[in-house]
């Protein structure tokens, strides 16, 4: 349940400051849950990798669904002639690698405080 | 071990978001950020516009003197609803700056060589020539220029306009081409639409083939030359027809020949001679030869087809004016358009304004030279281009008393011998913004006449129609005059005599109004017939105008349905001229089954480049095998010097008139051919190339596109199903063609429009009208115009708007 609520807060938070600061703010919105939470390393990854996943991926999804898949139909064509699915999906990988990454730097942050 | 994990992972951290932040290098692109690119908050994701209706909204601004409404119709066509001109063309400036920003930018760094600073290295050398044209510096005197006179004020309201737009611009919502490379969009201003027009007038009217020719006659002798580059197509269907019959007054080349015997062979100029597939066609048919009883006019500008497409459809509506047409993101007003009561039209003039002169050079380090026996000092410019991951280059520009001299990297050594004379580097000379706005408010031929006073460059053939029947057309423009065959060659310039005499007056310009035949046409041809009383050079189309000419000739109860059809029509009098001879000296030829196929195809032929027509193919493959093998005399000496190619017509004149012609012997064989040699051998060699391939069909073999403006091919459009060729009326060629087809025919009571071109309102490739009208060009169909009178008009067809209103 905790896990599944630090989820949800990194999505609202983080949403929430990727409207004012750069693409990286992300990872500002996962180190302060994952710091909260106080899991072990991999829990921390996994919050950070699915949350920002679904945030980064969801976001995408809803914008290519709007869209019709006009503009990533291009972009995949740059890309490989990637389908507009995997390029959302790309877009959630890249978002929660970070995500994954600030999320063991969060718990790291409070193991060593 | 916890002391080490924090920095460890703070390290891997920071070292992937750092990975993720800076462009990665592929090959000669750049690729973007892969964090910022990707995130859906800042990078392409945003520019994924929703294909659903946008919210009408209300933007507030201290700029503007009135309310402004704009209403967008079902295909983000601007519909303007202002007080006065000044508010109307501020909202246009805004919205050019909101749908073409990226395309706006590219032009007039293009044109003022600041490609470097975004792109690198790789267009240096291309920015520099830009310079040593001294193409900014003519803007900015064009713009002081314009200052003096009253349009200038819309200039500025439109630059704020832009401004507007641009300044409110927050990263995340830069166009998508601006985050692929990494680049951030300037403020507009007056300086960038006058370099916006130089663009224009580069593609235009920066042709040029006086170092061509001045090899050629050297090498060849003037007999040769004027036998390979005649002036005068007999066949020639002029602008203005001429019933007075052609005396030869060709004057002497001797001078010019003197002259290039003295110089050593140039390699191929800084810029290029001609740009290919530049052409139009605009005709008009009087109430008298139309069904309805109103006058009709069409227009096809023939450009390269770009996506975003170059034009950007406005409508304009104001207590003085209600105009609808195409505008050019960058300048403000209509370009080619009608109103209540009159539309017009634009196709190219010819007119070569661009020539070289001969620098008689008095020192070594070419800083003093000689005119008219007296010592002239040359002029400075410094330009400093800067570069995008490099220094910043520094170029001093000489000039003389004709223009910039012009490059001195390798192969370039001996053409700082030459300086350059171009029309579109003179300060404008009148209140040339104006002539469209005057032309958008015209009701009449005067005010048609009065708007084309003011207008300068490039020169275009202003076709003309109005409710009252009539129509009209004019070549205007200021066009030098020159002495007989001044211009065709390099010029002695050390005699300020060798210079242009001043302009054409332009009541004398070539012009018709009311023809008894009751129709009026161009189609890049010659202006006029040889009668006409200035002499003029320049390149000039052969077959477009005979074909229009020939079908309006018989056409009677014209319809807005037969000017589409016409549109459409790719028969090609080229064919028509050649391929019957053509077939006739390979009648006695012994050929295999896949050859006697292909020749029973070609003598089936309706000389149509349509779409599936493999004749089509196998006639323009045969042809050109056919005229590479006969001029081969002057291809061959492409690698010692740059030459320039015969017309078509030429060639085909020379297989009627004799077929023993000495330049059908093909050079460094021991025979001698003659006509029916070469065009036996050249369909050998089509027939084998055609044997490897599987499709034959015209587009296959003509590839077609609509390319994106930075040519990035996946917001490119690839296979293009459409037919034509470049020398027929649909003149679609591989990447140019038909840009706009606009079709007005002038009811008093209701003007009815029809129009469509290549590409959509959006320059964005993320947007739902990034391509609107691609698949009704493709299929030769149009849109109706919404043009109107009053905004509740449009209540059917509106989508949403935009309120401007005074803050």
């Amino acid at each position: 349940m905790k896990i599944i609520i630090s989820i949800v807060a990194i999505i609202v938070l983080g949403y929430i400051m990727q409207l004012v600061t750069p693409w990286w703010g992300i990872a500002l919105a996962v180190m302060i849950v994952t710091y909260l939470l106080n899991k072990n390393y991999w829990t921390s990854f996994l919050v950070g990798f699915l949350a920002v996943l679904l945030l980064w991926g969801g976001f995408a999804f809803i914008k290519d669904v709007s869209n019709g898949s006009i503009l990533s139909s291009q972009v995949g064509d740059l890309l490989q002639g990637l389908p507009s699915i995997a390029l959302v999906l790309l877009t959630g990988v890249i978002g929660g690698l970070v995500g994954g990454l600030s999320g063991m730097l969060g718990q790291s942050a409070r193991e060593l405080i | 071990m916890k002391y080490f994990k924090f920095p460890f992972l703070l390290a891997l951290l920071i070292g992937t978001c750092y990975v993720l932040s800076i462009p990665i290098p592929a090959g000669d692109a750049t690729l973007p950020p892969v964090g910022k690119f990707f995130s859906p908050f800042s990078g392409f994701w945003n520019n994924a516009e929703s294909t659903g209706t946008r919210k009408s909204i209300t933007i507030n601004t201290d700029k503007l003197s009135g309310e402004v409404e704009v209403v967008f119709d079902d295909r983000d066509v601007p519909h303007i609803f202002a007080d006065n001109i000044e508010d109307a063309v501020f909202v246009q400036g805004y919205l050019h700056a909101r749908d073409r920003l990226f395309q706006m930018d590219v032009a007039v760094r293009a044109a003022s060589g600041q490609l470097s600073e975004i792109l690198g290295e790789s267009t240096v050398k291309m920015d520099r020539i830009r310079r040593q044209m001294g193409i900014e510096y003519a803007s900015e005197k064009a713009v002081d220029a314009w200052s003096k006179y009253p349009e200038y004020k819309n200039l500025s309201s439109y630059s704020e306009g832009a401004n507007h737009f641009i300044n409110q611009l927050k990263p995340e919502d830069y166009p998508v081409e601006f985050k692929l490379l990494g680049h951030k969009p300037g403020s507009w201003s007056n300086l960038k639409s006058s370099l916006f027009q130089k663009n224009m007038a580069l593609t235009l009217c920066a042709g040029q083939s006086d170092i061509q020719a001045t090899n050629l006659l050297k090498y060849f002798g003037q007999e040769t030359f004027s036998e390979l580059f005649p002036e005068w197509n007999p066949k020639q269907s002029p602008i203005i027809p001429s019933t007075k019959t052609w005396n030869n007054t060709s004057a002497s080349i001797s001078e010019s020949e003197e002259l290039a015997k003295s110089l050593s062979y140039y390699q191929k100029p800084p810029i290029p001679e001609h740009v290919p597939g530049i052409g139009s066609n605009n005709w008009a048919v009087a109430a008298s030869k139309t069904k309805n009883g109103n006058a009709i006019l069409a227009n096809d500008p023939h450009l390269k087809l770009t996506l975003p497409s170059i034009w950007y459809e406005v409508h304009i509506n104001t207590p003085e004016v209600n105009v609808y047409g195409v505008s050019l993101p960058g300048v403000p007003g209509v370009i080619i358009g009608f109103n209540d009561n009159i539309a017009w039209g634009v196709t190219n003039v010819g007119h070569d304004v661009l020539d070289w002169y001969k620098i008689k050079w008095l020192n070594d380090e070419q800083t003093i030279y000689e005119l008219d026996g007296e010592t002239k000092e040359v002029e400075y410019r410094i330009e400093k281009i800067a570069v995008k991951g490099a220094r910043d280059i520094i170029d001093t520009i000489k000039y003389t008393h004709w223009g910039p001299i012009l490059p001195d990297d390798s192969p370039w050594e001996n053409y700082q011998g030459l300086s350059m004379r171009w029309l579109a580097l003179d300060a404008p000379d009148r209140d040339e913004l104006n002539s469209f706005m005057q032309m958008a408010k015209g009701k009449n031929h005067d005010d048609y006449l009065n708007a084309l006073s003011n207008y300068i460059l490039p020169a275009q053939n202003f076709a003309f129609a109005s409710v009252d029947g009539d129509v009209a057309i004019k070549v205007n423009g200021k066009l030098p005059i020159k002495n007989e065959q001044n211009g065709r060659f390099i010029k002695d310039g050390s005699k300020t005599a060798n210079g242009w005499k001043g302009f054409i007056p332009r009541n004398e310009l070539p012009a018709d109004h009311k023809p008894e035949r009751g129709f009026i046409s161009s189609a890049n041809q010659n202006s006029t017939a040889p009668d006409y009383p200035y002499y003029y050079n320049g390149r000039f189309e052969n077959y477009r105008g005979r074909i229009i000419n020939d079908m309006l000739e018989e056409m009677e109860n014209i319809t807005v349905d037969d000017m589409m059809a016409m549109h459409q029509n790719s028969v090609s009098y080229k064919a028509k001229d050649a391929l019957p001879s053509m077939i006739n000296l390979i009648s006695n030829t012994d050929l295999n089954d896949d050859q006697k196929e292909i020749l029973d195809k070609l003598s089936k032929w309706n000389y149509s480049y349509d779409v599936e027509s493999a004749a089509a193919s196998y006639f323009d493959d045969w042809y050109e095998e056919f005229y590479d093998l006969t001029f081969d005399e002057i291809s061959n000496l492409k690698d010692s010097m740059t030459v320039m190619m015969p017309s078509d017509w030429v060639l085909v004149k020379k297989l009627e008139d004799n077929q023993d012609d000495r330049f059908f012997d093909i050079q460094g064989t021991a025979s001698t051919e003659n006509a029916g040699d070469l065009v036996r051998l050249a369909f050998m060699k089509m027939t084998e190339n055609f044997s490897e391939k599987d499709d034959h069909k015209w587009t296959t073999y003509n590839k077609r596109r609509i390319e994106h403006i930075a040519s990035i091919p996946s917001f490119s459009v690839n296979n293009v199903q459409a037919p034509g060729h470049g020398d027929v009326i649909n003149a679609y060629n591989t990447v140019w063609g038909p840009s706009w087809r606009m079709i007005v025919e002038l009811d008093k009571d209701k003007v009815n429009a029809y129009g469509v071109f290549p590409g959509g309102q959006s320059g964005n490739p993320g947007s739902p009208f990034y391509k609107t009208g691609i698949d009704n060009w493709t299929n030769g169909k149009y849109f109706k115009l919404n043009f109107v009178k009053q905004k509740e008009q449009l209540d059917e067809v509106k989508s949403y708007s935009i309120n401007f209103s005074k803050s």
